[in-house]
């Protein structure tokens, strides 16, 4: 058992620095292979025209999810070592419904818009100009909000653990859906790009 | 040369670079898009990447915050000190916050980006909108969308690509919360900003 | 069924499935507490001089305030409340677990005799840790040389230098030395042993505030 490297003390913060530069390469390297630099692919996603986010972002979600499982479950990586992001109920929820008006309004999210930025789309310049402005705006208020944003604060958790059943069955669960979303998505594209008459 | 000729040549030379590069894109159209399941596993691998050599996922909005701190800080030191938001990207000023992982790999998307949409004829000085609204409209709508987004992320400690993309894959709770709302606040909204892009 | 006639996304979605499938019959990668063991490689790192650190080299590092490592007590309750090193941790043979050591510092393990910490040391050796001390001699050993040291004659600049390191760190730790010559084996009457000074602290561990890795 010697993944995730980093945590065996395999190397240190400099190189993290580089793997992280090198990482993103291919991050940003795929953002853009798929669209996600035009924000007007990435909301026909809401209008269901164009569901690529949905592909894109569950094949990605059930790829790495088997490659974490498989890796794990024959001893090869501690799973426990991976940095998870303590789960905070409500305020994650509101966040997110936040975030999905954000999407619909600006057209973006932070990941897409730096991509966006990077091939020319004057719109992601203002989008990242007003997540630097959101930032700031919830950076001042935050000392405020500290009773709501440890609400239903769970610690780290994952849906296995709290629904009690095996992680193996998770990950059959979650590719069937996911796959079974696919056929759905291609159905919907269909029906709405021929109804709009507007294609990908 | 008097000042008439050389404003002529000078036109004449815009002119002949306007047409070179307009027919450039005419010679290299954008290539149209990947397969999205390739471009997923990609993805996916990337993420995999990340997980397997250093333990951790992939972020974005951690970064936006870096920055506004680092800003604050320099404008308004004793506040950002006080401050639990600010003092937790600042660090304790051993190093440097932008010695970040976040920071390193949002460069990185950039070159990355940049990198996919030269070789796929993308890279071009537009504006994605709907056409029934001006460009200076959508510039304001991509501002405030960006600012209910550096709000949002924090309330959720991630954006799509920590807490859907990372989270998602290892099956966290929250994340997976996150993501639906993110799916449903979007949805929800979409019919009232229609106006916005169709 | 022609499978040719799949198309390419149609066959990557039932690689999908496939993957999910087998994944039903797969042990549960928290599964942790379940190890595999390298006999011969434990067997030899057992004979490793390597694997102890002595009473002296482990007060240096606690006196320059380093950090980098755990060290931990595996006394129990009762005696580690009299007396622990500074800076240790009190843990049982069933904490020794990925839950509560971390994987990437020096783990240094010691107890007043040496069988509770060469248990210890497999224990976390089976489990993989990579950078597992033991402290030669125990606490015993640490009062000895520590503690209270035994100084000698001091006649010649290098005993004197000797000496004088000794009774230092003893100094330091709280501890007080045995004069040579003036107290015998018997005589010597140790003070009660020093409350590890963590209260006040004269030691300031340069403990790194844990890098970020939210998102």
């Amino acid at each position: 058992m010697m993944l995730p490297f980093f945590k065996f003390g395999m190397f240190g913060d400099e190189i993290s620095l580089v793997i992280a530069f090198i990482i993103g390469i291919g991050f940003g390297f795929f953002l853009e292979r798929g669209g996600f630099g035009s924000s007007k692919k990435l909301v026909a996603q809401f209008y269901l025209t164009d569901m690529t986010v949905f592909k894109v972002m569950f094949t990605a979600i059930i790829t790495a999810m088997l490659g974490v499982f498989f890796l794990s479950s024959i001893g090869l990586m501690d799973i426990s070592l991976i940095t998870i992001i303590p789960t905070r109920l409500v305020p994650q929820i509101v966040g997110g419904l936040v975030l999905g008006f954000g999407f619909v309004i600006g057209g973006y999210c932070p990941g897409t818009s730096v991509v966006g930025c990077a091939t020319g789309k004057i719109d992601a310049i203002f989008f990242v100009i007003g997540v630097l402005f959101g930032a700031f705006i919830i950076a001042e208020l935050f000392p405020y909000i500290q009773g709501f944003y440890n609400m239903t604060s769970m610690g780290k958790v994952c849906m296995p653990q709290y629904f009690n059943i095996p992680y193996g069955i998770v990950v059959f669960a979650v590719v069937v859906l996911a796959v079974a979303g696919f056929a759905g998505a291609t159905f919907v594209e269909k029906k709405f790009a021929n109804k709009s008459g507007e294609g990908k | 040369m008097s000042e008439e000729q050389k404003v002529n040549d000078s036109e004449a030379m815009d002119k002949t670079v306007e047409a070179e590069l307009d027919s450039h894109a005419v010679k290299h159209p954008p290539k149209p898009y990947s397969n999205p399941y390739l471009v997923g596993i990609g993805l996916g691998i990337v993420l995999l990447l990340a997980f397997v050599i250093m333990g951790r996922g992939l972020g974005a909005s951690g970064a936006a915050n870096t920055v506004v701190s680092v800003a604050v800080d320099k404008v308004a030191h004793e506040h950002a000190q006080n401050n639990l938001f600010y003092q937790d990207y600042l660090g304790d000023g051993t190093t440097s916050p932008f010695k970040s992982w976040l920071v390193f790999e949002i460069l990185g998307v950039i070159v990355g980006g940049f990198l996919s949409g030269i070789l796929a004829h993308r890279v071009r000085k537009e504006t994605g909108k709907g056409p029934r609204i001006s460009n200076k409209s959508r510039y304001i709508f991509a501002v405030v969308g960006g600012a209910l987004m550096g709000i949002g992320a924090k309330l959720a400690s991630g954006c799509t690509s920590g807490q859907a993309l990372t989270g998602g894959a290892l099956l966290n709770l929250g994340s997976w919360a996150f993501m639906l709302s993110v799916f449903a606040g979007a949805y929800i909204l979409a019919y009232f900003v229609r106006r916005l892009w169709i | 069924m022609d499978f040719k006639k799949f198309t390419l996304n149609q066959k990557l979605g039932i690689l999908a499935i496939f993957l999910g499938f087998i994944a039903l019959f797969m042990p549960d990668p928290f599964d942790t507490h379940k190890s595999v063991v390298d006999v011969n490689e434990i067997a030899a790192k057992m004979n490793d001089e390597t694997i102890y650190i002595n009473p002296t080299e482990l007060a240096d590092d606690i006196i320059q305030g380093k950090a980098d490592f755990m060290l931990i007590d595996l006394n129990d309750e009762k005696v580690f409340n009299e007396y622990h090193i500074p800076f240790s941790v009190n843990y049982t043979t069933e904490d020794l677990n990925p839950d509560n050591i971390p994987r990437n510092e020096r783990i240094i393990i010691y107890s007043n005799d040496n069988i509770k910490s060469a248990q210890a040391w497999f224990l976390l050796k089976a489990q993989k840790y990579r950078a597992v001390y033991l402290l030669k001699g125990g606490l015993s050993n640490w009062k000895e040389c520590i503690l209270f040291p035994k100084l000698s004659e001091g006649t010649t600049a290098e005993e004197k230098a000797r000496n004088s390191k000794l009774v230092e760190v003893s100094k330091f730790f709280g501890g007080q030395p045995r004069l040579a010559g003036i107290e015998t084996e018997e005589s010597f009457k140790p003070k009660s042993l020093p409350k590890p000074k963590i209260g006040n602290v004269i030691i300031k561990r340069k403990k790194e505030k844990p890098k970020r890795e939210g998102c």
